[in-house]
């Protein structure tokens, strides 16, 4: 069975911390989660469906094993298969690159235009992309926002203008 | 208001802010019809306040609710107008040709005065610009259209035309093409009485918040409109077409040393071929932005032309490079020979949403009058946030997603952003992304820092 985008969204959440709702908005024009899960599906990646499909299908059988998602993503980053194809996934969300599993310093590419302004890194500084900024002419001059604004975690911190 | 029919589209008493609460999700249209064809829209004078909440709160749903109010607000706004402005009930869109509710609204010129001198007051005639030349006040009359731009941002010679100082539009005449961009009472009035219309009244501003539209109170506010037009000068073929809604216009081009452009007014008959309307809401503070074009403006990307003619763009080879800027040097008093003139396609096509929402308006102005000219204009897209800030004042209530993650991303007019079509971010054209970087003018302040602008490049003109 291939790998659906609530499963992936679900692993991610997980693997980054990051609530669902924030990496798969219910208006989501950009479609980011899309564009990583294809990415994860292509030949590019070098990851093939079978270990991508044992990847998830571990994790959804560790949460109802170890009964909370966070143990669950320890799980599969523990283990010697699974755990490279995590950490390639952990990367592309914050990176908005794909990771060669097999040899974790090697970026094969950056998903997309998109993914590279979309990265969730840029959220976790509280600043914007290199080229690209979504605030207004001399917001340099202020503090950014709170972390709390720029992040939804997984655990249920309630972000404010987070998308 | 007369009604071609019961539209639940026009219901105006159920609205939905995406990203907030769902509101009871209502049919598109009855269910209780027997007949599969759709009901047609009403054509009403009145501007809507927010989107009409009709499908299920997903992102398609959402846009055609914003693609409605786009139509609904081009309605609104080209509805025949009385002499003070007010749309004339007694007329029906599309019976005849007639001038438009915004055309009577404020010019940027008139707002933005020499010496930042306050504009007169709304409902004032438009005169001529002070600084003029005799023979070109000789041939205005109060009131009338004056094209002084040809770009869509000023002094096209010496500086930006179209966005990111790309170039002219010139079309399949050899005429260059000419801008307008007016503002609503709501907005003028706000400028007004903040002082924004002068470099030292924005000095001592400290922020920048148009009003929003709002069904509430009852009986509701309009909020701050702008609309940005793009004319073609006609050739007589074209003036007897029928195909246009056409204006009488004095056509002015500002004199240039270099290169060297001579000034000259001319009085002539211009047809709308673009119209940006900016519609700032309550569900929308980072405004909606809703652009139409002449249907018979450009072919789009990959598709066979299948008109006989285009307004910008030939079917004879060879042909221009699609989509470059004409070569310098750019003289607007000129009839450019066709090796000079433009050849633009769409890079982004009608999405089938919008074809289908077209087809709907088009058939129930078609039921006005068979040769409406508005038959011959069309809805591209509506740009608009799926993530809106919570109040009208948008620097305060979206802290870090200033923009609101728009849909869709990109958004281009091939009039008005012919050159920058495209998908790549921060270099295709995107309304809400472009303008978030708009801003005071850029000297006024003490400090020399200039502050957001509530997406407009309007207030970058204060003298």
């Amino acid at each position: 069975m291939p790998v659906s985008l609530d499963q992936f969204v679900s692993l991610s959440s997980a693997l980054t911390g990051v609530n669902a709702a924030q990496l798969k908005p219910a208006l989501d024009p950009i479609g980011i989660a899309n564009q990583y899960l294809a990415m994860i599906n292509s030949q590019a990646s070098k990851v093939s469906s079978t270990t991508f499909s044992a990847l998830v299908s571990t994790f959804e059988a560790q949460v109802g094993t170890l009964g909370s998602p966070n143990k669950a993503a320890a799980f599969v980053l523990d283990d010697p298969t699974l755990g490279p194809v995590a950490r390639s996934i952990i990367k592309m969300w914050l990176m908005g690159t794909w990771y060669d599993p097999a040899n974790p310093g090697t970026a094969i590419q950056v998903v997309s235009s998109q993914a590279y302004k979309e990265s969730l890194v840029w959220k976790v500084m509280q600043s914007h992309p290199m080229g690209y900024s979504m605030w207004s002419f001399g917001y340099w001059a202020q503090p950014p926002p709170a972390f709390e604004q720029f992040i939804q975690t997984s655990s249920g911190n309630s972000a404010n203008g987070a998308n | 208001m007369s009604l071609l029919t019961s539209c639940p589209e026009r219901d105006s008493t159920t609205k939905a802010t995406p990203g907030g609460p769902t509101p009871t999700p209502q049919p598109a249209v009855s269910t209780a019809s027997v007949s599969p064809r759709p009901l047609l829209p009403v054509l009403s004078s009145d501007i809507p306040f927010d989107i009409t909440f009709s499908g299920d709160g997903s992102l398609e749903g959402l846009q055609h609710d914003f693609d409605v109010l786009s139509w609904n607000t081009f309605i609104a706004l080209n509805w025949p107008a009385k002499p003070n402005g007010q749309p004339d009930p007694s007329i029906q869109i599309g019976t005849k040709d007639a001038p438009t509710v915004w055309q009577s609204w404020k010019e940027a010129y008139e707002i933005f005065l020499p010496g930042g001198a306050p504009p007169s007051p709304w409902g004032t005639l438009r005169t001529a610009p002070e600084n003029w030349p005799p023979a070109c006040k000789a041939l205005f009359k109060d009131g009338m259209t004056l094209l002084n731009q040809v770009g869509k941002t000023p002094n096209v010679l010496n500086d930006s035309t179209q966005p990111f100082k790309t170039g002219p539009l010139i079309d399949q005449n050899g005429r260059y093409a000419r801008f307008e961009i007016v503002v609503n009472e709501p907005m003028f009035d706000s400028i007004v009485a903040n002082k924004l219309y002068s470099k030292k009244g924005q000095a001592t501003a400290s922020s920048v918040v148009f009003p929003c539209s709002s069904a509430s109170p009852s009986p509701g506010n309009v909020g701050a409109i702008m609309v940005k037009a793009s004319w073609k000068i006609l050739s007589d073929e074209e003036k007897k077409s029928g195909r246009f809604h056409t204006t009488e216009a004095i056509v002015y081009t500002p004199p240039s040393s270099s290169p060297p452009v001579a000034e000259k007014c001319e009085l002539l008959t211009v047809g709308l071929v673009g119209l940006h309307m900016v519609h700032k809401t309550a569900g929308a503070p980072q405004w909606v932005w809703s652009t139409f074009e002449h249907v018979d403006n450009c072919p789009t990307e990959g598709e066979t032309p299948s008109k006989p003619r285009y307004n910008f763009f030939s079917k004879a080879s060879p042909a221009p490079s699609p989509n470059e800027p004409p070569p310098r040097p750019w003289d607007p008093n000129k009839t450019e020979p066709s090796e000079r003139r433009v050849q633009i396609v769409r890079k982004i096509p009608i999405e089938p949403a919008q074809k289908a929402l077209n087809d709907l308006f088009q058939a129930a102005l078609g039921k006005v009058n068979p040769k409406s000219v508005w038959l011959n204009y069309e809805l591209v897209s509506t740009q608009w946030p799926t993530n809106p800030a919570a109040t009208c004042d948008v620097e305060t209530s979206a802290p870090v997603d200033r923009i609101g993650t728009p849909a869709p991303q990109f958004l281009g007019n091939s009039t008005l952003e012919s050159y920058i079509q495209g998908k790549v971010p921060n270099v295709s054209s995107s309304c809400m992304e472009c303008h978030a970087n708009a801003t005071t003018y850029t000297s006024a302040r003490p400090s020399n820092i200039p502050i957001f602008s509530d997406f407009t490049y309007l207030l970058e003109r204060a003298q």
